[in-house]
């Protein structure tokens, strides 16, 4: 049996055609940009809400007495109640450590109802604007970098090394920065970042890219 | 050279193997003399048969002409069109192959959609479209040739964690996603017959963890530490007297590789995959069969023999000694460049 992709795939472009608009329905040669779907927020506010139920568990650390898996009665008995005197002589330390851990976890509960009421999942949002801020400060070194670079081979052929390597590197986070920028002006609001590629980096296309 | 890895997430994003592999591979590559690799990432929902087509559309639309080279890891990534494209295949999407049985019915729709999807992967993976296609393991190598009839070279990707040591040897670990495909529920059934004050540390979330949970609940001795960090995962490792990693059919199995890289012995079954051919029965752990019967004396041999669970352990590094991801990168890069 002979098997045509391109046929294939064809008929699944008509079958999710007839279904209704689908993020993919791109023409082949001028595709969209791969973006995730609306479960993806969903399935980050689930992960975080696991990692909230994982907090909660060992924020009250003044009163978490350790559990003496494995040890016997004997030592238990004695155990026990000794870590419970450590535990009582610490509390002027571990008292305000509880209520740190509190503070944040009702902090971060806050962060997902609030954002949840936009539509986006603070995880989502904040970690995409701390990955534009990063590649800023990465693009800004690079820029400042170049100079040097072009410097210390003003008399080495005219595809030095490390022109060539800083353009791809310029190009590489502009194009990142630009995917992250789009993921955000659709999940948020606000300005997407204070944060913009610098001047004379074109950003040449959009896609997504899994970590910064 | 500029070389696009193109990964697939699921719409929650890559968590655990998968995420490490990517990125062990996009730095193997990147220290190469010569080569740029870029991750691109593609999302690929499976939620439902739907969503699979749409997720099939978006790589096949990807326009990555502006690489040289494409090298993709998973379903649905390599239906991607691109001139100088290579496949190192984590797996293609297991429901509709060797998990169809257990996870869907067999109905007439049903069968078409497994059809379907075969047919588009064989298509797929086929010269010149793919110029070359290489699997992360010889289980995902006889699963292609079984449903697909591609054959293709292993290769055993490295490891992308660092700063793996030997430390104490101290509990039972079974770091990982907690789903049933990993069948955790096998170690936790297996250490209810365990009468020994042996230490069962599960880190990890997942789908199944509440199930799990409830199975677990009663045994002191058991405790889920949730997700953990690198580091801690490093320090958990350390001190673990054995990992336990019993999954069904697994594709490569870190969880394996990384415990035989800290020195610790495995306990793996027969049907578990990768992990059984990596594991040397009797040298760098047991392979058993899938029974908590099985599995329960081999965690009480160890409890009873930490001299054994070091002596074997020190073997494991040794038997990792081939897999080097400067291997990986030679042979990719050799296909794409051919």
């Amino acid at each position: 049996m002979s098997l045509n992709l391109d046929e294939l795939m064809a008929k699944i472009r008509a079958e999710v055609s007839a279904r209704g608009p689908a993020p993919s329905s791109a023409p082949p040669q001028a595709p969209a940009a791969p973006t995730r779907p609306s479960a993806a927020s969903s399935a980050a506010r689930e992960r975080v809400l696991a990692l909230l139920a994982t907090a909660a568990r060992y924020a009250p650390v003044s009163s978490l007495l350790p559990e003496f898996v494995g040890w016997g009665l004997l030592k238990r008995s004695v155990a026990v109640p000794l870590s419970r005197a450590v535990m009582y002589l610490s509390r002027f330390i571990t008292n305000k450590q509880a209520i740190f851990n509190q503070a944040i976890l009702d902090a971060v509960r806050e962060l997902i109802e609030l954002a949840s009421a936009s539509g986006a999942s603070p995880e989502t949002v904040e970690a995409l604007r701390i990955q534009v801020r990063r590649l800023a400060i990465e693009v800004r070194s690079l820029q400042a970098a170049a100079p040097q670079a072009v410097a210390a081979e003003a008399n080495a052929p005219a595809s030095a090394p490390a022109q060539v390597a800083v353009a791809a590197r310029l190009e590489s986070l502009a194009v990142r920065m630009a995917a992250i920028e789009a993921q955000l002006a659709r999940l948020s609001p606000a300005p997407a970042s204070q944060e913009r590629a610098p001047e004379g980096v074109t950003p040449i296309g959009r896609r997504s890219r899994s970590e910064p | 050279m500029k070389v696009a890895v193109l990964t697939v997430a699921t719409p929650g994003g890559n968590l655990g193997g998968a995420h490490r592999f990517y990125l062990g591979l996009e730095q193997a590559l990147n220290a190469v003399p010569g080569v740029t690799a870029e991750r691109v990432e593609v999302v690929s929902d499976e939620r439902t048969f739907q969503h699979v087509e749409e997720s099939y559309l978006r790589a096949y639309d990807l326009d990555l002409s502006r690489f040289d080279a494409v090298i993709s890891t998973k379903a649905p990534g390599y239906v991607v069109r691109h001139p100088n494209h290579v496949c190192y295949l984590l797996h293609t999407m297991r429901v509709f192959y060797d998990m169809f049985d257990a996870e869907s019915d067999a109905t007439p729709q049903r069968l078409q959609q497994r059809a379907l999807i075969q047919q588009l992967d064989t298509a797929a993976l086929q010269f010149p479209r793919t110029r070359a296609v290489f699997a992360i393991g010889h289980e995902v190598r006889r699963r292609l040739l079984e449903h697909n009839g591609v054959d293709c070279e292993v290769l055993h990707p490295a490891l992308a964690l660092e700063g793996l040591r030997e430390g104490a040897y101290e509990y039972a670990l079974l770091p990982g996603r907690l789903h049933r495909w990993k069948r955790v529920d096998l170690v936790i059934r297996a250490m209810r017959l365990v009468r020994r004050p042996l230490r069962l540390l599960i880190a990890g979330s997942g789908e199944d963890e509440e199930a799990l949970r409830a199975l677990a609940a009663g045994d002191e001795r058991i405790r889920f530490l949730g997700t953990v960090s690198d580091r801690e995962l490093l320090d958990l490792y350390a001190d673990a007297l054995v990992v336990p990693f019993p999954p069904i059919r697994e594709d490569y199995g870190l969880v394996a590789i990384e415990a035989l890289a800290c020195k610790k012995p495995v306990i793996t079954c027969r049907d578990s995959g990768e992990p059984a051919l990596l594991v040397r029965d009797g040298e760098t752990g047991f392979v058993v069969e899938p029974a908590p019967e099985a599995i329960a004396e081999k965690l009480e041999y160890f409890h009873d023999h930490p001299d054994a669970a070091r002596s074997m352990g020190q073997a494991g590094p040794w038997s990792l000694r081939d897999i080097r991801w400067e291997h990986v990168t030679a042979s990719l890069l050799e296909a794409v460049s051919a």
